[in-house]
């Protein structure tokens, strides 16, 4: 049974077609990379499959139960978490905070036990404080915990964006453009955490990234959007000789 | 170990609060001139107009301008409880007298607390939809719809009466109001009601809740996407803070004795959003310092010589900031602040007359100036989003390490 699976979905604002009749499957423990130029529609898939957007035409299954026009926060706690290209922390709020608001609906007391501290109150924020700290060590975070978000480096903010999607503890990740903007040795690190939480936490993974060794070398399969279309698809080498692709990222031959 | 021994320090703390404020209540009342009592009342019904505000505005960042409405509903929802059936409620509850009349008093803060978090509801579910400017506008409008009902349901609902006592006919005053609500808001029951607002507003925003709207507030579609309920979150705080200024219009109806539709238009909704921006966005000991502030200073201005007093410290304060802050341009600054000085030495003392007898004129300008200059050097609030730290401020004055971290 696949985990994730986009059927013929298409979205459209005006006249435009900005993602057109795509299908996709994930099998659990799959790492899928979508590569395509700027506009491709790569974004604009990752909106489809959190609830951002809805299709215009077509269904979104996620293990076997159809997500498709469902509020976005109850498709992050159904397990599908997601990072941001344009990174968007809560950046007034500690690093332990950001990632503590992940663990929301898992934090099962009421209102009234907040407002009044009950037993119950403390004893649930001491666990979500103890799993956030937990978290934040994994990812090397956990010296900045009491950091407002906004006070970290650039390296560190993408960090705290991937802990703070970890905290949803989804079966799928969408991780859109982790690396941009970063130098060789911290996009190595970034793979790094990338493979390492995958097996950590037996993750599935969607990944948009446009540093293409790191795709290859990553990747079980590769997604190649252009346009909005699905022009290939494959594994990494397939992709490689793909004439298609190779005319969609360097023009037609002369 | 812990369980009952935390019940029953928080039981004795809360004996101790009530204690204490029976005991201002009684001592104030007495001691102190009924002007300054009426300055502390007024204060601290701002207080909890501006902290239920804070959570809205401030914390989940969603600009309202209607609380002057929900104010309304709870002071008229109240008022009238205690009006009309105040007195037969009094004759046949099983009680003392004053005891009677406690118990009819809270109810009625509750009933005018629940109905104007009802009303929140209703109108929190469709607006909370609109984003920044256009929310403000929708409960700005609100708050108008509020004001225009009130002065008109008397005569809606006098159609179900006989002609001849249609004129005659009160149910909550209309535009002429509603006088004669029995004074029973005083100095405990405020300040009671100031505790309780600070202490949960302050537990919320340390909980799961509050997080979901600091998260709100800082990035809508992010928090979704972590698993915020977005609406939810922005609709309980919405809730929240509408019964609160639902509870401070009762408290202020049953201090002033009567309720009119004046006190409560859109320039009372904006008074509390000048509370909580001025004091800092989403910081509580803000709203809570700037609402005594700012409801001082409107007093003090009254007199010449109040309003020169405020004048001079708020000269003598820049100077020491400015001071504190920059050490390269301490001779411009102090020119600067020596010029001030002068200039409003001189002009005191060549324009008394003149300052004298126009003052209750120049007060509401002064109070727009001060505000106006206030909001320039600080534009993120007094306080940003920071609260002021009184365990932490004793911990630095014992000098005692502070525990690792």
């Amino acid at each position: 049974m696949p985990l994730l699976e986009m059927q013929h979905c298409s979205i459209r604002f005006g006249g435009l077609t900005a993602v057109s009749d795509c299908n996709v499957r994930l099998e659990p423990g799959e790492l899928v990379s979508v590569i395509g130029p700027n506009g491709a529609g790569k974004t604009t898939m990752f909106n489809l499959v959190t609830g951002v957007y809805r299709p215009t035409e077509g269904r979104i299954r996620f293990e076997d139960r159809d997500i498709t026009g469902m509020a976005p926060h109850r498709i992050a706690r159904l397990g599908i978490a997601r990072t941001f290209q344009n990174i968007r922390l809560f950046k007034g709020m500690s690093v332990i905070d950001n990632v503590r608001t992940s663990f929301g609906h898992m934090a099962d007391y009421s209102l009234w036990s907040g407002v009044l501290r009950t037993q119950r109150f403390h004893r649930r924020e001491r666990d979500l404080a103890a799993e956030a700290t937990r978290l934040l060590t994994l990812l090397r975070l956990d010296k900045l915990a009491r950091e407002e978000a906004c006070n970290l480096c650039y390296g560190d903010q993408r960090r705290l964006e991937i802990a703070r999607a970890m905290a949803v503890r989804p079966k799928l990740l969408l991780l859109d453009e982790p690396t941009s903007g970063m130098n060789p040795t911290e996009t190595h690190e970034i793979t790094e955490l990338v493979a390492f939480i995958r097996k950590e936490f037996d993750l599935t993974i969607l990944l948009i990234e446009h540093d293409m060794s790191l795709v290859m070398k990553i990747s079980d399969r590769i997604l190649v959007l252009d346009g909005g279309v699905t022009i290939a698809e494959g594994d990494p080498a397939a992709i490689q000789s793909n004439p298609k692709v190779i005319e969609a990222y360097l023009g037609e031959p002369a | 170990m812990s369980a009952p021994a935390g019940m029953v320090r928080r039981a004795g703390v809360a004996v101790a609060v009530v204690g204490l404020l029976a005991l201002l209540e009684i001592v104030l009342r007495h001691a102190i001139n009924p002007y300054i009592y009426d300055i502390l009342i007024r204060i601290g019904i701002t207080i909890v107009l501006a902290v239920s505000l804070n959570l809205i505005n401030g914390f989940t960042g969603q600009f309202s301008l209607g609380h002057a409405g929900f104010m309304a509903i709870g002071g008229y929802a109240s008022g009238a409880l205690t009006y009309h059936l105040g007195p037969r409620w009094i004759a046949t509850l099983p009680f003392p007298e004053p005891v009677s009349q406690i118990v009819l008093f809270v109810s009625a803060l509750l009933l005018g607390a629940v109905l104007a978090g009802a009303a929140g509801l209703i109108v929190g579910v469709p607006s909370l939809r609109l984003k920044g400017d256009y929310l403000a506008i929708a409960t700005l409008g609100f708050g108008e719809i509020i004001r225009v009902m009130v002065i008109n349901l008397d005569r809606m609902v006098s159609v179900t009466r006989p002609v001849a006592e249609r004129d005659s006919y009160v149910l909550i005053g209309g535009a002429k109001g509603l006088s004669g609500v029995p004074q029973y808001s005083n100095f405990f029951w405020v300040f009671l009601a100031v505790v309780g607002v600070v202490l949960m507003v302050r537990n919320l925003v340390r909980s799961a809740l509050g997080r979901a709207c600091i998260a709100v507030r800082e990035d809508e579609i992010a928090a979704a996407a972590m698993g915020v309920d977005t609406t939810r979150t922005k609709v309980l705080a919405f809730v929240i803070g509408s019964a609160w200024a639902g509870l401070a219009g009762g408290l202020h109806g049953h201090f002033i004795q009567g309720l009119y539709p004046n006190d409560f238009t859109f320039l009372q909704s904006i008074d509390v959003v000048v509370v909580v921006v001025l004091g800092g966005n989403g910081s509580l000991t803000g709203s809570v310092v700037t609402a005594a502030l700012l409801r001082i200073v409107e007093n003090v201005l009254r007199t010449l010589p109040g309003a020169a007093t405020v004048f001079y410290l708020f000269i003598v304060g820049g100077a020491a900031l400015s001071w504190s802050k920059s050490k390269a341009r301490r001779g411009a600054f102090f020119l600067k602040f020596a010029v001030y000085l002068i200039g409003l030495t001189l002009m005191l003392v060549f324009m008394h007359d003149w300052l004298q007898s126009r003052i209750a004129f120049l007060r509401g300008a002064l109070y727009a100036f001060i505000l106006i200059v206030l909001m320039l050097n600080r534009p993120q609030g007094l306080l940003g989003r920071h609260e002021l730290d009184f365990g932490g401020l004793l911990r630095r004055l014992r000098r005692t390490p502070p525990a690792a971290a």
